[in-house]
């Protein structure tokens, strides 16, 4: 244990904490730029008339149109921050801050990808990624640190290899590996792309895709720890992210981590090209002092705390019966990345228990067409609608209403199947983390190691 | 799949492990790969290599059926404008029959176009022209008015087919219409209305023609599933117009938003009676469509075929086109089944309409869900990023 500490606090080179700070701060000021060019933080945060807050965390809400206008500026000035290095503890704190806001208004909008975001923000508020190539260590020599313990380049290159390993992990799994589902679906779909469309519809190239993709995850880690390995690794990330890029619409996800992943290159390296800019500049003033935190005893346990949680949560799906695919009973916030195509339809029924009389309800009146995506095929959002509606009908007169939910959804290209129990009145129902027993039985009982 | 097909993708499978053994990670790969061999005894089913042209789908689509059908609907509304004009020069009662029939024959021609409501339609607002129930206040007091603006948003739902219907339909006698028609400033409405009508039209149909916007061409070369997709666009305007024959034909008047209390009214042709041989129409529409059924009844790719090329199969299900096939016979009987006037049928024999909105609500759920995932469409109007 002692030697394992010292290992860890042993100095190592700021370097790579640099670049992962101005890669990172880069593709998160143009990923904000994108987001509001596009229309999306009116179409996600202003438009919708009902959001889906998480558990326990109801107090979250969309802030209006300036609010969230305001928040996203802010986001946008604080990634800037980072980049630079300016006044980079606020900015890293701010932007850690409003992302994760944003990120907790609404499920509708959770990726994975978000969720790696807030974590790597959260990270970058521990570690002195200011301490060179920096306007702080220029503004204020002291801050200049040429060396840290090593846990602090460790921690990024853990989150990063965590993403990838269950990213793999949950890649195991007869769907995936055996039927070849969803790329079976998916990439015949693209046939009309240049060059590489030619091949996409053969089954073989999905089972080719699927092997490679799982593979890859599971071992990218260690092949980009490993020196003599890094260079190809490395070309390996490129080259698949730039794939997934290309096959599927993911956003700025491939760019973030082409990027994030350079932290696992040699200090060498790092300074190389960061002397190379500097000189250009005119100023090199390569400092020597080391970094040390204040609490170093308390930040490594909280630090390897939060870790352990990361590396249990994928795994709470075994507390809940069923195929997880089907239920989505602990799916997220598990780096479970493009496994699925799942589309549903939804309907409601109104019961006036006075009367029995029913009518139809349709989510498309309430909400936006991604809420109304999202919403059919994950019980969890289907139970919140339900009690909104009950709410909304009471209000209209009608006491104590019932609500049925009348559902189908189409798993992994398999034919649509009754997804909630039509028999069980929803709106009755509480919202809780306790096993959703009205969810109808899977059509198929996947079993492997991530997915009975 | 036949036993052919699956042992094809074995043998393919048994090269590729060959091959992968050459990589640094032969012993994980080739323990993986026994397995994969494994699964070919699996349940697994489905074709080695999805063959599909999507843009000889989208070209026969755009061409042989879409194309057509808007050029039938601009001549049909053009036709129902001259029955007008020919009315105004003479309004005798033979020449508002003739104008009947032509808004009633427009009015079914405008079923085969209403999945197509992307692109030029959308430019044009074509679906506007059908709002219904339409508003008779709002249309009386336009009339009775010194000037209005139809483009404003009160106007929205007193133009268009539904208020021709009310103009043309409403009154119990010819003579009664006629009599009404002889008021200048009704008159008048309705030719500023069918006007209106068939500027739009016009501009949809010559929007998507080769020979002038050429959206045709456009179609059909804009590959691809994303939302901005001919495929992603087609599959979703679709899906959009299925759903307007399950609520806006049948449900709504039918009472299924208003806890069981119908509401014969909001049926689409109220006054002229014919909103069952609408809904028909557009039912047979929606299927033609689907099945890639040209108007000169030549069969070409189509959502079918591209289901057929990927046809994914597991076991003991009926496949996806089998059952989409038997479902649209069964939604098609039931639909037929409706007499006309609907608004009467409603109150009348309100089991075979409730029969009827079971039979597509059946079939919502097949084109809403299966087929968009089996074709790996994104079935959404909004873009945003997915992981």
């Amino acid at each position: 244990m002692q030697r394992l500490r010292t290992w860890l606090m042993a100095p190592h080179s700021t370097a790579p904490l640099a670049t992962f700070r101005v890669v990172f701060g880069a593709v998160m000021l143009y990923s904000v730029i994108r987001f509001a060019v596009r229309g999306w933080i009116t179409a996600q945060y202003v438009d919708p008339q009902f959001y889906f807050p998480y558990l326990g965390l109801e107090f979250i809400k969309p802030l209006g149109f300036w609010g969230m206008h305001g928040l996203f500026l802010l986001m946008g000035l604080a990634a800037l921050g980072i980049m630079l290095g300016y006044r980079y503890r606020l900015s890293a704190l701010l932007f850690f801050l409003c992302f994760t806001y944003v990120e907790l208004i609404d499920k509708t909008n959770y990726l994975n990808h978000y969720y790696f975001v807030s974590l790597v923000s959260f990270w970058l508020l521990w570690v002195p990624a200011h301490a060179t190539f920096s306007l702080d260590a220029r503004r204020n020599p002291s801050l200049a640190k040429a060396t840290a313990p090593r846990y602090t380049v460790l921690l990024l290159q853990l989150q990063l290899a965590l993403v990838y390993f269950y990213a793999g992990v949950a890649k195991l799994n007869t769907d995936w590996l055996l039927e070849a589902m969803p790329l079976r679906l998916w990439l015949p779909s693209r046939t009309d792309l240049p060059i590489i469309g030619q091949v996409l519809g053969y089954t073989w190239v999905a089972y080719a895709f699927s092997w490679f993709g799982a593979i890859y995850d599971l071992t990218i880690a260690a092949f980009l720890w490993y020196r003599p390995t890094r260079k190809w690794a490395y070309a390996a990330v490129v080259a698949f992210h730039v794939l997934t890029r290309i096959l599927f619409p993911i956003g700025v996800f491939p760019w973030v981590m082409i990027g994030a992943t350079l932290i696992f290159f040699s200090p060498n390296w790092h300074l190389r090209w960061q002397k190379a800019w500097q000189q250009r500049f005119g100023r090199v003033s390569p400092p020597s002092a080391h970094w040390q935190p204040t609490r170093s005893r308390m930040a490594l346990g909280m630090l390897s705390l939060l870790l352990c949680i990361q590396v249990l949560l994928p795994w709470r799906y075994l507390l809940y019966p069923g195929n997880l695919f089907w239920t989505e009973e602990g799916y997220r916030f598990s780096w479970r990345v493009m496994l699925m195509e799942k589309a549903g339809y939804l309907t409601y029924d109104i019961v006036d228990p006075a009367t029995g009389r029913s009518m139809e309800v349709d989510p498309q009146d309430y909400l936006t067409p991604v809420q109304v995506k999202m919403l059919a095929t994950q019980p969890d959002m289907i139970l919140q609608f339900a009690h909104f509606l009950a709410a909304a009908y009471e209000q209209q007169g009608i006491a104590h209403p019932e609500v049925y939910a009348h559902s189908y959804v189409s798993l992994q290209g398999r034919r649509s199947r009754p997804f909630i129990d039509p028999k069980i009145n929803l709106a009755a129902q509480p919202q809780s983390w306790k096993p959703k027993t009205w969810i109808m039985p899977s059509p198929a009982p996947s079993s492997t190691v991530a997915n009975r | 799949m036949d036993g052919k097909t699956r042992k094809g993708y074995c043998n393919y499978m048994g090269n590729f492990q060959i091959i992968k053994h050459t990589w640094s990670k032969a012993t994980l790969a080739g323990a993986l790969l026994s397995v994969l061999i494994s699964s070919c005894d699996g349940p697994g089913g489905g074709p080695n290599e999805v063959n599909f042209d999507q843009e000889a789908m989208l070209s026969h689509v755009g061409q042989n059926i879409i194309l057509p059908a808007y050029q039938t609907f601009s001549s049909d509304v053009s036709a129902l404008a001259a029955s007008l004009q020919a009315f105004e020069t003479e309004p005798s009662q033979a020449n508002l029959e003739a104008m009947q029939s032509a808004h009633l024959l427009a009015w079914e021609s405008y079923q085969a176009v209403s999945p197509f409501n992307f692109g030029p339609a959308d430019a044009n607002g074509l679906s506007n022209y059908n709002i219904y129930p339409t508003d008779v206040q709002q249309i009386e007091s336009n009339i009775g008015a010194t000037s209005y603006d139809l483009n404003t948003a009160e106007n929205i739902d007193a133009q268009g087919f539904p208020a021709i219907d009310y103009l043309l339909h409403s009154e119990d006698t010819q003579e009664a219409t006629l009599q009404a028609l002889s008021n200048e400033a009704r008159l008048g409405y309705l030719k500023d209305v069918v006007a209106a009508l068939n500027l739009a039209t016009s501009a949809t149909a010559e929007a998507w023609s080769a020979t002038g916007g050429n959206y045709v061409e456009q179609f059909a070369t804009n590959t691809g599933t994303d939302v901005g997709s001919s495929l992603g666009m087609l599959v979703n305007t679709f899906n959009q117009d299925f759903e307007l024959l399950k609520n806006g034909q049948l449900g709504i008047p039918l009472g299924k938003r208003t806890l069981g209390e119908a509401l014969p009214d909001r049926v689409e042709a109220y006054y002229s009676g014919i909103s069952a041989s609408l809904a028909q129409a557009h039912l047979e529409a929606i299927h033609e469509l689907y099945r890639g059924i040209g108007a000169d009844g030549t069969n070409g790719p189509s959502l079918e075929d591209y289901l057929e090329a990927i046809n994914p199969i597991f076991d003991g299900e009926t496949p996806l086109v089998e059952a989409i096939a038997t479902q649209m016979q069964e939604t098609t009987t039931a639909l037929a089944a409706l007499p006309d006037p609907l608004s009467e049928t409603i109150l009348s024999q309100p089991s075979l309409v409730e029969a009827a909105w079971d039979e597509v609500q059946a079939q919502v759920i097949l084109f809403k869900t299966d087929m968009p995932s089996a074709l790996g469409v994104l079935i959404t109007y909004q873009d945003n990023d997915g992981d």
